[in-house]
């Protein structure tokens, strides 16, 4: 993996066409401005993990499994 | 006068009867179902900690959920200021949270998003999906509460 320092309003370049610019920098958050093709997807990966968390939750699940975590559950909670 | 029962179609319960006051709009659907807005949440039976997020819009749409606290009982959600606004609220205590499972036939691998909760305003009936600022795992094991519960012993 690649590791590059930057101060704030410096940017870097990704290709030829996709730049990321250190716009603002505080004590535990970095504030980036992205130039890129409208092409591009640009997405949080939280977001995008969470998108593919919820496409396995939505798939049918089977009556025992089901029972064996409600029954494991309950055991916890005493 | 209690309002009219609707009839809905579920994936798991087959045809059933729900009350208008029960179903909750999303502001904007769940990731990766933008389209669905609708849901009830359905239970087997009344003392499940399990519940089930049945969409109305499409009745083959499901999901399982579950309330975070009896996972990790200091379950303390921290929401970025435009989710608090969505869903009119002025702080995190005004909502209800559930998280949304993975069951796997091995119990071992089963999980939960405690990264990205349901956030529900139980006043006005709306709900999110919505991204914690806080650092909580998106894949969490349903039986760690109950591993460190053993370590302790």
């Amino acid at each position: 993996m690649l590791v590059i320092k930057r101060k704030v309003s410096e940017s870097i370049m990704i290709g030829d066409d996709i730049e990321i610019i250190i716009s603002e920098i505080s004590q535990d958050k970095v504030k980036l401005a992205i130039n890129a093709p409208r092409e591009i997807k640009i997405t949080r990966k939280e977001l995008a993990e969470t998108c593919e968390f919820n496409i396995t939750a939505s798939e049918k699940i089977d009556k025992n499994s089901l029972d064996n975590i409600k029954n494991r559950l309950k055991n916890t909670e005493k | 006068m209690p309002d009219k029962e609707i009839n809905i179609k579920t994936r798991d319960f087959g045809e059933i009867k729900v009350k208008p006051e029960d179903i909750l709009s999303f502001t904007c659907g769940m990731y990766g179902f933008e389209d669905y807005i609708n849901y009830v949440i359905l239970k087997d039976s009344p003392e499940d900690d399990i519940m089930f997020l049945q969409s109305l819009d499409n009745a083959d749409l499901s999901f399982v959920l579950i309330d975070p606290y009896t996972i990790l009982r200091n379950y303390d959600p921290l929401l970025a200021e435009e989710d608090l606004i969505e869903l009119r609220v002025k702080n995190e205590a005004e909502l209800k949270y559930l998280v949304i499972a993975i069951i796997k036939e091995n119990i071992k691998d089963s999980v939960v998003n405690l990264k990205s909760p349901i956030a529900i305003n139980p006043g006005t009936k709306t709900a999110k999906q919505v991204i914690l600022q806080n650092a909580y795992p998106l894949r969490y094991n349903i039986l760690a509460a109950e591993e460190e519960k053993r370590c302790l012993l």
